[in-house]
């Protein structure tokens, strides 16, 4: 009765991480084709939405994702995984409050990492994968698609810059309708699959999967496509006006190549077999579309905050899934820690949303 | 510095993202240089020349199609 107790909040709190992970990471497909006008807010939204729940079905490689080289697997318990998801779930909702994007991936490494160094200590991390898998592209990232960014926006220039404006707007909307749609069905296919992993996780420590052939169930599948298509859909405003209006003012051909030269860079990663985080190249090529037209157009202290945020995704979210483990553990090593938390935190998201919906503001909207 | 990233491979990603980055992008722009000349020569009666930049529209486009495909194919088989 207690397992079940604790699969069932460990299953909610791993969708509501997904979901949390949806509307965080709507800004990296939509923000720029909302800022050049290529689509309404709500259609691009809605076509994101779309393609992340498709997106979800399309790949199911589950096997061992939470934080995998990352922690020694052996020592992940359900209740660990349960504070890691606590502390990313937190880091993404302070990070949505501040309009900074920053990587959801790193704030679940970054908590399953605090949580399990608090509950094992520092063997239970692996240093050089944490360094490998999270700091060296976490560094790559951002600055690649900067400098493929900003040259691509001079040669796109070159090509197009004595042409009228009209046709040439007209051309680099409809371009980012497509490479919008690339983005969410990467980003669903991508981050569904670590909602997937931990529910499988979860299920396998449970007894109703086997460890050696965990594939996830269709409702676990159905679930988190669902959860990731929902958040997208709610859309975080904040990050979106962050990515789309504040860190450059950008013309369709800007908004074009930050997210075409974007999806490139990640989608050559992903062929090389180096997965770099979708929100650290779409910031990066942001800021590259920008400043290969001027570097006095990118709006650097919007940009410093972003990377300071980057900077502190992990330690910010280890330190929530380490506390997160030491109150559940307070209670005990059974149900009793787990459920008061999502208790209290449920309590606290009620209470911070219910008074914002009161005011008659919108779920995400930016005030 | 090798030890915790391979080289080779960070070489092939920063040749591929370039490769692929600039290409599409530029491969895009083509396309809608060779549309809008095609549209201007054409209102001005210069069949040959809005042929000319017809082609160039298409093998651009098809280019650019070919990018897509090749990017799906990425992110259904990884």
């Amino acid at each position: 009765m207690e397992s079940d107790v604790i699969l069932v909040i460990v299953v909610a709190t791993a969708l509501a991480f997904d979901f949390t992970n949806g509307f965080h990471d709507t800004a990296n497909a939509v923000a720029t084709s909302i800022s050049t006008r290529a689509m309404p807010p709500r259609v691009a939204v809605g076509l994101a939405a779309v393609l992340n729940f498709v997106g979800a079905f399309i790949s199911l490689e589950v096997a061992a994702t939470v934080a995998s080289g990352i922690v020694e697997a052996e020592l992940v318990t359900t209740t660990i995984v349960f504070a890691g998801l606590v502390g990313a779930i937190a880091w993404n909702l302070a990070t949505w409050y501040f309009g900074l994007p920053s990587s959801s991936s790193h704030a679940l490494i970054g908590g399953v990492v605090g949580a399990a160094f608090a509950a094992q200590g520092a063997e239970a991390v692996k240093g050089d994968g944490l360094m490998e898998n999270v700091f060296v592209p976490a560094l790559i990232a951002p600055f690649l698609a900067f400098v493929v960014a900003a040259v691509a926006i001079v040669v796109s220039y070159r090509i197009v810059g004595r042409l009228r404006p009209g046709p040439v707007s007209r051309g680099y909307r409809l371009g980012q309708v497509v490479s919008a749609s690339l983005f969410s069905l990467s980003h669903g296919t991508n981050d569904a699959q670590k909602t997937m992993g931990i529910i499988a996780l979860a299920l396998v420590a449970h007894g109703d999967l086997s460890a050696s052939n965990p594939d996830p169930p269709t409702w676990v599948v159905v679930s988190a496509a669902t959860a990731i298509a929902l958040g997208t859909y709610v859309g975080g405003w904040r990050i979106i006006r962050t990515m789309g209006t504040r860190i450059i003012k950008m013309d369709p051909a800007q908004g074009f190549v930050a997210q075409g030269a974007g999806a490139s860079v990640i989608l050559a990663a992903s062929h090389f077999g180096y997965p770099l985080s979708t929100t650290h190249v779409a910031s990066g090529g942001v800021m590259g579309a920008g400043a290969g037209k001027r570097l006095s157009a990118v709006r650097w202290g919007v940009a410093g905050n972003i990377v300071a945020a980057w900077l502190l995704t992990v330690p910010g979210a280890a330190a929530v899934g380490a506390c997160t483990y030491g109150v559940t553990r307070i209670f005990g090593e059974g149900a009793l820690g787990p459920l008061v938390v999502s208790l209290s935190l449920l309590a606290l998201l009620s209470a911070a949303f219910g008074r914002r919906l009161a005011q008659g503001r919108t779920l995400t909207a930016e005030a | 510095m090798a030890a915790i990233a391979d080289v080779e491979v960070l070489a092939e990603l920063v040749l591929g993202a370039f490769a692929a980055g600039l290409g599409v992008t530029a491969v895009f722009g083509v396309a809608i240089y060779g549309g809008t000349r095609f549209a201007d020569l054409r209102r001005e009666g210069n069949a040959v020349g809005a042929a000319f930049f017809a082609g160039v529209t298409v093998v651009a486009l098809l280019a650019f199609a070919a990018s897509v495909a090749f990017g799906l194919t990425i992110v259904t088989h990884k």
